[in-house]
């Protein structure tokens, strides 16, 4: 029974384990590096508990979460109209944009296993066909706010350091140090997705739905190994 | 992924509620120590005005006037701007994590959290335009 459940739900299991060790990791090395510039600065270290529970730590954190949940979000959307000739990321190219209900078994189409909201029509069955892209852009807004605040006391604690005056945060929404945290993140989100998308039209991983089968044509589309 | 989101939106909000909860309960500290700094510079009590800076303004303020902080903190431009604990001037202060900038009257005092306790690191300062305040009280 418990093999069973391991083996079944190992894919979540495995990145919730990673997720989890590297944000310990990261809280360690954070809280190093922070001291370090404490010390710089002739400034008090912190332990542990305050680095984690401080503003320097949020927003390291949630710059990075927001752009994540941000490139799952811009993917989910841009797969449904764009197309992608060869590549496994995308549909194939006579199904650019929503499907029919025949293709998205809803409503009539429904099958006996499909998700209630799926079967019972209207509202319901409108707000289910956009569940996943809803909850991924709300946490990505969410993220981004986390980040804007977390960066906001952040950048103040460091401009008081420098013994500046603290800025709004209004006007740090404004200030080259939040757009530098929130672009440098955001390209490389846009570069790794992109290049996901290209390189699968050329290059195989056997045995990964990632990819197509290795002895599948460059052009084919929309096929999963 | 359902259990996923979840979870982050939990951690979110909590990142959000410790921002906002540990700002509150630190301003009152860090605003007390500047106007105790004050009031000890206008009643020239030199040693109380002393104990209440971090370490290394302390030295640095001894080095570059060459006598006793308890001595040099009293040459200095504090607290000329009223009286503090008369709640003329009662300040307004500003804490982001382990730092703090406090304003009362014309005095502006910086000050960082060392050891659970708000020690100030800069005062008798001047504002620069578009430059950090040159003060005369200062870290090295």
């Amino acid at each position: 029974m418990r093999r069973g459940f391991v083996r079944h739900n190992a894919l979540s299991l495995f990145f919730g384990a990673l997720f989890l060790l590297s944000l310990a990791g990261q809280s360690v090395a954070g809280w190093l590096q922070f001291n370090d510039r404490q010390v710089a600065e002739h400034l008090d270290a912190v332990p542990w508990a305050g680095y984690v529970s401080s503003s320097d730590f949020a927003v390291d954190v949630a710059e990075n979460w927001q752009s994540e949940f941000l490139q799952f979000w811009v993917y989910l959307m841009a797969t449904v109209w764009l197309l992608q000739k060869g590549s496994p990321e995308s549909k194939e190219l006579d199904k650019a944009g929503r499907e029919s209900d025949e293709d998205q078994k809803i409503g009539r189409f429904a099958e006996p296993g499909s998700p209630a909201w799926a079967k019972v029509g209207g509202w319901r069955t409108r707000l289910y066909s956009s569940s996943l892209a809803a909850v991924m852009g709300a946490i990505f807004l969410m993220s981004w706010f986390v980040q804007s605040v977390a960066g906001w006391a952040a950048f103040n604690e460091e401009r008081l350091q420098q013994l500046r005056d603290p800025l709004a945060w209004s006007e740090y929404l404004r200030a080259a140090d939040f757009w530098a945290r929130t672009l440098q993140n955001w390209q490389s989100e846009f570069l790794a997705v992109g290049t996901l998308a290209v390189l699968a039209i050329y290059l195989r991983q056997r045995g990964s739905p990632q990819s197509k089968p290795v002895g599948e044509p460059h052009d084919s589309t929309g096929v999963e190994g | 992924m359902t259990r996923r989101a979840r979870w982050a939106a939990l951690a979110g909000a909590g990142c959000a509620l410790v921002l906002a909860g540990c700002a509150g309960a630190q301003d009152d500290a860090a605003l007390s120590a500047a106007r105790q700094l004050l009031a000890a510079a206008r009643d020239s009590d030199g040693t109380a005005a002393c104990a209440l800076l971090a370490p290394a303004t302390r030295s640095e303020l001894e080095q570059t006037s060459g006598r006793p902080c308890e001595r040099a903190i009293l040459e200095e431009d504090l607290g000329q701007g009223g009286d503090p604990e008369e709640g003329a001037e009662e300040g307004r202060v500003e804490v982001f994590d382990s730092m703090a900038q406090a304003v009362v009257g014309r005095d502006r005092v910086f000050l960082s959290r060392f050891d659970g306790r708000w020690l100030v690191v800069a005062a008798a300062c001047t504002p620069v335009a578009d430059r950090p305040y040159d003060c005369s009280i200062a870290m090295p």
